[in-house]
């Protein structure tokens, strides 16, 4: 059984916005609610590092573990989902994900919380596949049809994998050996080019000398 | 001799009753083996809601290796 997981190669990621984009458009995710957001860090220094960040689907969620309504389950390919029905809106998930995928949407009066809402790796629910009911309370269910989550398919530098883990993986493996160091090393051409690419100084001489 | 011919015929109903038994219970074995097996086409359909490796995952993958 695949394991569906995201993974973010920092490395390639422009901070165009545009997986968070794609996917409030295709949930029609509501005001207040960012289900994908693009985190960077060190802006504007050289060396600066973007990732897109959305629920990581955990192996060991601790939203699951904190939820004292037990609405959170795991689907067989590892997509954490919940129940909107069974869920109260207390928060203690946002308190527990290390990466602040519970989203809360405050629309409402008295600041009133409503019922959580976070990636679903686009899985929908657990309603019937493509419902109605399911796309207006998770968006669309994108695996029953076939696709993958549309962040992922989006991404134009293909920095944000999501998919099979086997297969991201043996992907970012490729890419590690094809620029021939780790995610220490910075800037277009170490994330594209070759191992033995000039990659801080494409000078003319240096093209010369090969 | 005419007990003998209603063992005969008593015989025959008996023969005929265990048959018909018979077919009814095979009637029933194959009507419920086809709920069975719209059980599991159910079960297949309701499989496919998952994650798959269809042309279009596959192609995504592709993009992905560039």
């Amino acid at each position: 059984m695949a394991r569906m997981k995201f993974i973010c190669d920092a490395e390639r990621c422009i901070e165009c916005n545009g997986c968070v984009t794609a996917c409030k458009n295709e949930h029609e995710v509501p005001w207040g609610v960012n289900r994908r957001r693009v985190v960077t860090i060190n802006d504007g220094v050289p060396g600066e590092r973007s990732m897109s960040v959305a629920c990581m689907h955990c192996s060991d969620a601790p939203c699951m573990a904190v939820c004292p309504v037990d609405c959170f389950y795991r689907t067989d390919e590892g997509v954490v989902l919940h129940d909107k029905d069974l869920c109260i809106g207390c928060g203690y998930c946002f308190y527990a994900c290390p990466f602040g995928a519970p989203q809360f949407p405050q629309a409402g009066a008295f600041g009133l919380r409503g019922k959580m809402d976070k990636c679903t790796f686009c899985a929908g629910g657990p309603e019937a596949n493509s419902s109605e009911e399911e796309f207006r309370k998770y968006g669309r269910n994108r695996l029953a049809e076939g696709k993958l989550p549309l962040c992922a398919e989006v991404c134009s530098t293909k920095a944000l994998l999501g998919g099979d883990a086997d297969v991201l993986a043996d992907i970012y493996r490729q890419r590690v050996l094809t620029r021939g160091k780790g995610a220490e090393i910075w800037g277009w051409s170490t994330a594209y080019g070759k191992p033995d690419a000039p990659a801080a100084a494409p000078a003319p001489s240096a093209g010369g000398k090969s | 001799m005419t007990d003998k011919a209603n063992l005969k015929r008593r015989q025959f109903l008996l023969t005929a009753g265990v048959g018909g038994v018979s077919a009814a219970a095979a009637v029933v074995a194959v009507k419920s083996g086809g709920s069975d097996a719209a059980k599991t086409d159910t079960a297949a359909k309701a499989d496919q809601g998952g994650y798959r490796l269809t042309e279009h995952v596959a192609a995504y993958y592709r993009t992905a290796r560039v």
